[in-house]
């Protein structure tokens, strides 16, 4: 069979073109809605979870009409990447909100419905501090005392007088809120309504870690995706690998306000303003009975709400990086300061007496809320949990073989106000089972940081520099002159101006 | 074995495949507007700041039900020598010696400006609406107002009789002028009268209150309702200063210190 030239051709681009075009359509819809499926993907991961299957019996078992679809009235949670720098599988659960709660008093013990032992303290949204602040007015949280024990719902607790909702944000949870079509039982004669206390993330300055996109190491050893607020320290083995690690965040409390102004006025006029002609509206001609709907029919749950324009912007930041590992630190260069009066920033142990502490000083604006183990990948290996408590804050320990340095960051204050000076400390440790050379501590600061010339200061020898980084701060570089062996460590000071 | 292609031929296999890749952008985009047909084409803001006092606040605590019964600390700065007297059981009560109150969120409240430079005799009445909260840590509300602040250029164009309205909104720190504002007056941004100023302050951060001044007065004798002219009167009250090291000292929880400066000295 001679085929003409330009029909197989033809015939060719037509195959080719039925192969291209159901790929373009599945790339494309991939790409206008990455959020949905990143949501879904991690929705299925969540499933999974050994807790969220309990819960997801418990309801069946307890909440008659828990199948039934749950208006929420919050929007489920924004889409995080768990995959760290070397920890490539982390199963955690995280408030739903975007608003988070703020860890300020141990969390009371919350009983269960199905007895009387208390339920995982940790596991509580928030310290559930509702009500109105300071001495006002009771608002509509306050409401009837009610025992415990008369108190079976398996979603809400009572915590000394108040009704306090203890899984509302679980897609799964039962919200007893007014906005809830499920009923519960004996909360449904509640008129009112507990919410946690709330904070937003944009009232704080926050420094150290690494939020997203993650700082990676180009072959030239230069950064890249060091956005502000990140604080890494990149380094290189005795077998010639380079990597950067973060370390924990700090938080300040240090909100600014600026305004909008707009002015109008009035245009004065001596022209009297009348009416032209006026129309004289006929009556109706006829009346249309309208019947109520024999039907009523419940409405859809919301696909996506991306794009809904509402008078506020509440952005997610990542979670802080715990820390971890345990040696000592061989030379301070002066005393220690009292924001700084940790066993781990002072001789690198870390007890348990600190955890709430540096908690609290490391991550004001936020709380876990893990209801699971951990199950951690580092390096693609599998590690040993030496370490395992139940706290607020979670806090694991692992053995790790190989290279492994730790960078940990404190702040002297926790709350400023524009011209406040702040000192910052770094500590970062070898805590691996490798020596370590060409060490760079890089330090992104915020916008609203202005490093104090002069005040930085080393314990071991390095060389420092600032440059100017996108956001108008100052990116500060430690350059350490000599290598770190195991069990070595350092520390780093230094001044920032609130702006 | 190359063949020898004819230009037809080529022509068409290139406007072949040209179809093709327009057939298969095309294709994607239907599938991707089908997504994004089930937003709202044209969204608009729930809020406008054309809306008189308390409409907004009132909105707010709809959509918000965890600001209902919520205090918000707020401090009122102007000019020297400005007094300002607020809105208390249906009359104003004498100049606050320190504008540092608490407000209600949500509600309108009505002040009494007076004091204002070059202007002795003048009084104003703007109002305040608080929409929003801000959560600074605990037992430090007081710490961190709201700073409401007038300026003369605010004043003298209420005075001419200009509606000036001020949204005070919370910067996003992210996103924020890296520019030092220690002692120096609120940045102000001003807007064309067209524009939206909530929607405005929205885009820069997070609105939370809504100050409006112009010229009105109270005419009671041409019988105005005074106590709408006041908006019911809601609660406020005074917060506690923020202690100065005096103050501190003199409640005796400023740390002691050695008189002297060494140890032998003591001895």
């Amino acid at each position: 069979m001679n085929t003409p030239m330009h029909k197989r051709s033809f015939v060719r681009a037509v195959i080719l073109g039925l192969c291209v075009v159901p790929w373009v359509g599945c790339q494309t819809q991939q790409l206008a809605n990455p959020t949905a499926l990143g949501l879904t993907a991690r929705q299925k991961s969540l499933a999974q979870t050994p807790i969220a299957k309990a819960n997801q019996t418990n309801s069946k078992q307890t909440i008659p009409n828990a199948t039934a679809p749950i208006a929420t009235g919050q929007p489920s949670n924004s889409v995080r990447n768990p995959v760290g720098n070397e920890i490539a599988l982390v199963q955690y659960t995280e408030p739903s909100s975007d608003s988070y709660a703020v860890p300020r008093e141990p969390l009371p013990p919350v009983y269960s419905a199905y007895g009387n032992e208390p339920m995982m303290s940790g596991a509580v949204p928030g310290p559930m501090m509702n009500g109105p602040v300071m001495n006002g007015p009771v608002g509509p949280t306050m409401m009837p005392p009610r025992s415990v024990a008369a108190h079976s719902c398996p979603s809400c607790s009572m915590v000394g007088q108040r009704y306090q909702p203890v899984f509302s944000q679980f897609e799964n949870g039962v919200d007893c809120s007014p906005t809830t079509s499920v009923s519960c039982g004996p909360c449904n004669p509640v008129e009112s309504f507990a919410v946690p206390r709330q904070t937003d993330p944009q009232e704080y300055l926050f420094d150290g870690g690494d939020r997203g996109p993650t700082v990676r190491l180009r072959k030239d050893d230069s950064l890249s995706g060091l956005d502000t607020e990140d604080t890494v320290i990149q380094y290189e083995t005795a077998d010639g690998k380079s990597d950067v690690v973060s370390g924990c965040r700090v938080a300040i409390y240090a909100p600014r306000f600026a305004s909008v102004r707009k002015r109008t006025g009035t245009a004065q006029s001596d022209v009297a303003m009348r009416l032209r002609t006026t129309d004289q509206p006929s009556g109706p001609g006829q009346f249309i009975d309208r019947l109520p709907s024999v039907s009523v029919s419940k409405p859809e749950k919301v696909v996506n709400q991306g794009n809904v324009n509402v008078i506020e912007s509440v952005r997610d930041r990542d979670q802080l990086v715990p820390a971890e590992m345990v040696l000592p630190m061989l030379v301070a260069s002066e005393a220690f300061k009292p924001f700084e009066d940790f066993s781990l920033i002072r001789n690198g142990d870390m007890k348990g007496t600190d955890l709430a502490r540096f908690a609290k000083a490391t991550a004001a604006a936020r709380t876990w809320t893990n209801v699971d183990e951990l199950q951690v990948l580092i390096d693609g290996q599998e590690t040993t949990e030496i370490t395992s408590k139940k706290h607020a804050e979670e806090f694991r320990l692992y053995e790790f073989k190989g290279a492994r340095i730790r960078l940990c960051k404190v702040a002297s204050e926790q709350m400023a106000n524009p011209g406040d000076i702040i000192s910052f400390t770094i500590r970062f440790d070898n805590v691996g089972e490798q020596p370590l050379s060409k060490l760079v501590v890089t330090d992104s600061l915020t916008p609203r940081l202005e490093y104090v010339e002069g005040s930085e200061k080393s314990s071991v020898a390095s060389k420092f520099q600032t440059q100017p980084n996108a956001a108008g701060s100052d990116v500060l570089r430690w350059e350490l002159q000599d290598g770190l062996k195991p069990g070595e460590g350092g520390l780093i000071r230094f001044d920032c101006k609130v702006r | 074995m190359l063949k020898r292609v004819s230009f037809p031929t080529l022509l068409v296999t290139w406007i072949a495949a040209v179809a093709l890749c327009v057939v298969a952008a095309f294709a994607g985009n239907a599938r991707a507007q089908d997504i994004a047909s089930r937003l709202p084409s044209g969204t608009h803001p729930l809020l406008h700041d054309s809306m008189p006092p308390g409409e907004i606040g009132a909105i707010q605590l709809h959509r918000k039900p965890e600001l209902r019964g919520v205090w918000q600390a707020v401090e009122i700065k102007g000019p020297k020598g400005l007094k300002v007297a607020m809105a208390d059981a249906g009359q104003f009560t004498d100049n606050l010696a320190e504008p540092r109150i608490a407000v209600v969120v949500g509600y309108p409240y009505r002040l009494r400006i007076t004091g204002i430079p070059f202007e002795e005799d003048v009084a104003l009445y703007p109002t305040l609406e608080v929409i929003d909260r801000i959560h600074p840590p605990a037992e430090r509300e007081h710490r961190f107002p709201i700073p409401i602040e007038l300026d003369e250029d605010d004043l003298n164009e209420a005075i001419k009789g200009e509606m000036v309205m001020k949204v005070i909104y919370l910067e996003d720190n992210e996103i924020a002028d890296p520019v030092d504002t220690a002692g120096r007056p609120q940045r102000v941004l001003d807007v064309r009268p067209g524009q939206d100023a909530l929607r405005t302050a929205d885009r820069l951060g997070r609105p939370v209150a809504i100050l409006r001044i112009g010229s009105r007065v109270p005419n009671v004798s041409e019988g105005q309702d005074w106590d709408n002219f006041l908006y019911g009167c809601p609660s406020w009250t005074t917060i506690k200063p923020i202690p100065t090291k005096q103050m501190l000292i003199d409640q005796g929880k400023w740390p002691v210190s050695a008189k002297s400066g060494s140890i032998s000295d003591r001895r």
